[in-house]
């Protein structure tokens, strides 16, 4: 088990380097440089952005580039933002709590609900509990979370002004933001229990257990559970990706802060520093999350085991 | 084999209404033109923000174009997207894919890393870093899209290949000296092509969504084209005034999605109930 | 020529605070905290540094100015007691008032006007704007505790304007910004009525009353500390939910209404409306005569036939912001000169233009002359009522055979994308009151690195914009000024389209918002209390 976990913990060096030089090379491939960004409104002479582009090394080859792009990665020096100046170490840092906030928040509603909604569909199949909570389901893979996202600014903010339609603050501006990023969680978390459940429900073992007079129920929640927890876990992990991904889109509609934001601000206004770190983050998050799904899921399933 | 295919698919409610759906879509886009009530360019300041009525079912907008007719012609640019971005990740990804299984070893490898690397990424991300590099429009954002499609697709067909490899006819056809080219085309691509169709269809949705999204950010299609993510984002600032501007084409999104994913659906458990 | 009225001034301010004093006890609440939802954050609160406008609507109310410069073009005294200058403008005394302090205690003397003024032309600071304002500096001398002579290598009449300004003239605490030359940018002190408390990014910047406060702007009612306690910016990007935060009373201002929003608030009892017309260049859109097809003047008129300001304003901005009557200077800038019948709406002259103009009718319905296609490249800020104003222009020139392409970037990416010269027709708006600023904007030397984007050396052009640089009898300015109005217009390189106009809306309960178009939309929260 643990030279398995070590195992997959070494494998993260390797992946987070190559994510590094995949995205060194996007931002080589964009025209202008951050000199041009620094000094685009200070009408700085020709010279003067050579000097400075030769004593930030932009002037050096590729790889040299790369290399020293590595060494101040290492060095934890995550530079400025080209637009504001402020250290990009400081702003991750604050707006990193409001963006676990939204994701955990999304996935506790994607799992509380998502979960007993597959579980009851497939304990019920072929019902109208089934039917419905599939079309939920399908409906809520189908729906952009930004159109999701503005139809309930449109009905809980505009008509009924339960929630406001925008900020970051206490548990009232994180309710709507969290919804619509949870929802197509709800919906594939639902389907993935149901279908589990069902092949789980079918095996031998459960046949065995249900033979000796133990109640359905008691059958699913003790024994097929367990399984189908394993199939589970992994789409959460796949989830996290997708909760990442949908958080940029979230938080500009709901115009919070958070790492989503920021980086589509960044995106926006070519502040190289600020998507280099923004975007590796949101990458190193992604590989420790699947590493982590990895590493419970053989924990959860006893009869997977690693050499 | 495909007969059996077919008639089990028939059988297949949701495929079923994801095919008709998606066969609705695609006579909307081949024939918007014809459609479509009005031109989706035309301006008409006079009749700007009428609310939907006989005359404009589904209203007009800001400057006085027919939401209908601009919703209908999204379709077109909607499929357009899906079918592009994901030939772009299929065809890169099935490539690798087949590379890295059949040749194995360090080719493998390095094949791996590679996919690796892109899987690193939430998709969304990827999208958004390559579209940052390639700069904003709708022809990058297929691009961008289809990039973060490529691992998908590479995966799957390597494991299909490894499998196909493992198996005793294209052993035996090795031994018996058939060419590498005749083998792949002849034992390995057909194993590997149910399980793209499948992977296919179901990407279709997803890079639809994915490309919505880059528009809805201002990254992906620019005015005036009538795509609904940038729709949507240009009825933002209208919701109290003129709720029909993101109304109809969120819901234009979600039903071209909700067809592929029903169609992709369908297909895979008639060939393919592998995948999930 | 001295701009100070010490005597005046000291006896208004007496009778002000007898007649203030009467009135307070009745009428102004002191505490509370006023939500102000703005449509974009600062960039940072150094000004010395920064250079969006968004900065300014904070720090009015962090900062103070040497002279107060009124909406009628008046300079009046403010953190500078008295300004006098030499006959030919390159030396300016400046005598402080005394007793002024920075937010850390600190005493707002010549030592640290010096520092200012230093610090903003220093180019290790990489001022984006406020060493533009400071002309052919030269340097500061003090002459005692509170008096400096600032030199220019040149005549600078515009000195008077930057000063009134809170980037050069607006003076940041030298202690402050010596501890920590960085993190000023997100912890400014200043002299202002309000001093910073903290800045949460992306969400909001508070600032708290300034108890030692005494030295009141012009025309103020009060003269001690503000009555809020606090005031709070929040940045709330997205128009149409600001404007819900605001009916839902989740903000008690803000910042910028959208223009279609605007009939269900005017006249609407629970809410006052302010609104003001901006100086500066309104909204333009510049044309790049350095390249095909645009490089044609008959092409740029023809475009100018068609281009109408009042359908702009009508479609683009709902009739909320007023069409644009002049050419490169608003309507509220002391030099504007209505310029609006010289190239009416008439698309049959365009057409006839471009006919005479040797521009034929391609079968794609797309013009052509020599090889070149009548295809423009547009490139702007992502703003709504910018995209609707260039697609109805794409509406309106499409039967004439011209197509553009719309392309919207943000602050990084356009800047670069218009000095480049990508663009065949770019958006520029500019605040600015006095006529020599237009040289920043339209002198040759200011392409490809500076903000000229119409990449064509005019050098009668630039010979205006000298001169009106340098001019400073008044009137000959404004004729200098009239003058670059009508040949800007003339020669196709500016599209007016609207004014730039602001429209901030507050709840009834907040009383006494001065807005204060001179330098931008900033409102003034000085006198400003709550019900």
């Amino acid at each position: 088990m643990w030279t398995y976990i070590v195992r997959r913990l070494l494998i993260v060096f390797p992946v987070m380097l190559g994510v590094a030089f995949m995205v060194f090379s996007a931002m080589y491939l964009i025209p202008g440089d951050a000199v041009d960004a620094m000094l685009r409104d200070t009408g700085a002479t020709a010279e003067a952005m050579a000097r400075l582009r030769a004593q930030m090394g932009l002037d050096q080859p590729f790889h040299v580039q790369f290399l020293r792009f590595l060494m101040v990665l290492a060095s934890g020096d995550l530079g400025r933002s080209l637009v504001t100046g402020r250290p990009v170490a400081d702003q991750i840092a604050s707006q990193l709590p409001a963006t676990i906030e939204l994701t955990l928040a999304a996935l506790a509603i994607a799992i509380l609900i998502g979960v007993p909604l597959g579980v009851v569909a497939a304990l019920r199949r072929g019902s109208w509990i089934d039917t419905s909570s599939m079309i939920v389901a399908l409906v809520g893979v189908s729906m952009p979370n930004f159109w999701l996202g503005l139809l309930f600014i449109l009905f809980f903010s505009l008509q009924l002004g339960w929630f406001p339609a925008s900020g970051t603050g206490g548990l009232r501006y994180l309710v709507l933001p969290a919804v619509t990023l949870g929802f197509s969680g709800v919906a594939i978390i639902a389907r993935i229990t149901r279908s589990s459940l069902l092949e789980v429900i079918n095996a031998d073992y459960v046949r065995t257990a249900r033979s000796k007079g133990l109640k359905p129920r008691t059958v699913v929640l003790k024994h097929a559970m367990r399984n189908a927890m394993a199939s589970v876990m992994t789409v959460v992990g796949l989830q996290f990706g997708a909760l990442l991904g949908g958080s940029v889109v979230v938080e500009t509609v709901f115009g919070r802060q958070g790492l989503g934001s920021l980086t589509v601000g960044a995106i926006q206004r070519s502040d190289l520093p600020l998507v280099q770190a923004t975007v590796m983050l949101a990458a190193l998050a992604f590989v420790l999350v699947n590493l982590l799904v990895d590493v419970s899921y053989s924990l959860l399933d006893p009869r997977i085991r690693y050499a | 084999m495909l007969r059996r295919a077919i008639g089990k698919f028939i059988r297949h409610p949701g495929g079923m209404v994801g095919l008709g759906l998606f066969l609705a879509l695609v006579c909307i886009a081949v024939f918007a033109p014809a459609i479509a009530p009005y031109d989706p360019l035309r301006v008409d300041p006079i009749a700007a923000l009428t609310p939907p009525s006989a005359e404009h079912w589904m209203g007009t907008d800001t400057l006085g174009r027919d939401v209908m007719s601009r919703v209908i012609h999204g379709t077109r640019i909607s499929l357009r997207l899906g079918v592009i971005s994901v030939s772009i990740g299929l065809s890169l990804g099935v490539l690798i894919g087949v590379l890295a299984g059949y040749l194995g070893g360090r080719v493998d490898g390095i094949l791996m890393r590679f996919i690796d690397m892109l899987l690193a990424f939430p998709s969304l991300i990827l999208a958004l870093v390559a579209v940052f590099a390639l700069g904003p429009g709708l022809t990058n954002a297929m691009i961008a899209v289809g990039i973060s499609a490529i691992p998908a697709f590479a995966r799957i067909t390597r494991g299909e290949v490894l499998s196909a490899k493992e198996n005793l006819y294209v052993q035996s056809a090795q031994a018996l000296g058939g060419s590498e080219v005749t083998i792949m085309v002849r034992h390995i691509l057909p194993n590997i092509i149910a399980p793209n169709i499948v992977m296919g269809a179901l990407m279709t949705g997803t890079a639809i969504l994915a490309g919505a999204a880059l528009s809805f950010l201002g990254l992906g299609a620019q005015s005036p084209t009538p795509e609904w993510g940038l729709m949507l984002s240009q009825g933002r600032g209208f919701m109290s005034l003129a709720w029909w501007l993101t109304f109809f084409p969120g819901l234009g999104i979600m039903l071209t999605v909700m067809a592929m994913n029903l169609l992709g659906d369908g297909l895979r458990d008639v060939l393919d109930p592998r995948i999930r | 020529m001295r701009i100070a009225r010490p005597l005046q001034a000291a006896l208004l301010g007496a009778l002000l605070v007898v007649s203030a004093l009467a009135g307070t006890a009745a009428a102004q609440n002191t505490g509370g905290e006023l939500v102000f939802g703005v449509n974009r954050e600062a960039d940072m609160l150094d000004l010395h540094v920064g250079s969006s406008r968004y900065d300014l609507v904070p720090a009015a109310q962090i900062y103070d100015t040497l002279l107060f410069l009124t909406e009628d073009g008046e300079f009046l005294p403010w953190l500078a007691e008295e300004v006098t200058f030499n006959d030919d403008a390159t030396e300016y005394t400046i005598r402080l008032r005394p007793g002024v302090t920075f937010h850390d205690g600190t005493p707002l003397d010549a030592e640290a006007l010096k520092f200012n003024f230093d610090r903003i032309v220093d180019p290790a600071t990489m001022s984006a704007k406020a060493a533009g304002e400071m002309g052919p500096y030269n340097r500061t001398e003090v002459i005692d505790e509170l008096t400096v002579v600032v030199h220019f290598d040149a005549s600078y009449p515009g000195f008077l304007a930057a000063i009134s300004d809170w980037r050069s003239g607006g003076p940041h605490s030298p202690s402050a910004i010596q501890a920590d030359p960085d993190g000023f940018r997100f912890a400014p002190v200043g002299t202002g009525p309000f001093r910073f408390v903290e800045w949460v990014q992306g969400n909001r910047i508070v600032l708290e009353r300034n108890p030692d406060y005494a030295w009141p702007r012009p025309g103020t009612q009060n003269d001690g500390p503000a009555y809020l306690d606090r005031v709070v910016f929040r940045t709330i990007a997205e128009d149409g939910s600001r404007v819900v935060s605001l009916r839902n009373r989740e903000i008690d201002g803000l910042l910028r209404l959208p223009p279609q929003e605007l009939a269900g608030f005017e006249g609407n009892q629970d809410f006052v409306v302010t609104r003001a017309t901006l100086p500066g260049s309104g909204v333009l859109l510049i044309v790049n005569a350095g390249k095909a097809p645009t490089n044609d003047l008959a092409f740029r008129q023809a475009l100018l036939h068609v281009v109408s300001p009042d359908q702009i304003s009508r479609v683009g901005y709902f009739g909320a912001w007023p069409p644009h009557r002049g050419s490169v200077l608003s309507e509220s800038n002391p030099d504007f000169v209505d310029v609006s019948d010289m190239f009416p709406f008439d698309p049959e002259r365009a057409e006839q233009l471009l006919d005479e103009g040797g521009w034929v009718m391609g079968a794609d319905g797309v013009r052509v002359k020599d090889g070149n296609r009548a295809e423009l490249v547009y490139i702007g800020f992502p703003s709504p009522e910018t995209t609707r104003t260039m697609e109805l222009i794409q509406a309106l020139v499409g039967p004439l055979g011209i197509r553009i392409q719309i392309t919207e970037l943000e602050s990084g990416a356009i800047h670069a994308a218009r000095q480049a010269g990508d663009h065949h027709i770019a958006h520029l708006t500019f605040i600015y009151t006095d006529s020599h600023f237009l040289r920043t904007l339209f002198h040759s030397e200011n392409i490809g690195r500076g903000w000229n984007f119409i990449h064509k050396v005019d050098e009668d052009l630039d010979a205006l914009l000298e001169a009106v640089q340098i001019e400073a009898d008044m009137e000959r300015r404004a004729e200098l000024a009239e003058r670059i109005q009508r040949h800007m217009l003339e020669q196709g390189y500016v599209l007016p389209t609207v004014y730039q106009h602001t429209i901030n809306v507050f709840g009834a309960h907040v009383n006494d918002v001065e807005s204060y178009p001179v330098y931008g939309e900033a409102p003034y929260f000085y006198d400003t209390w709550l019900d």
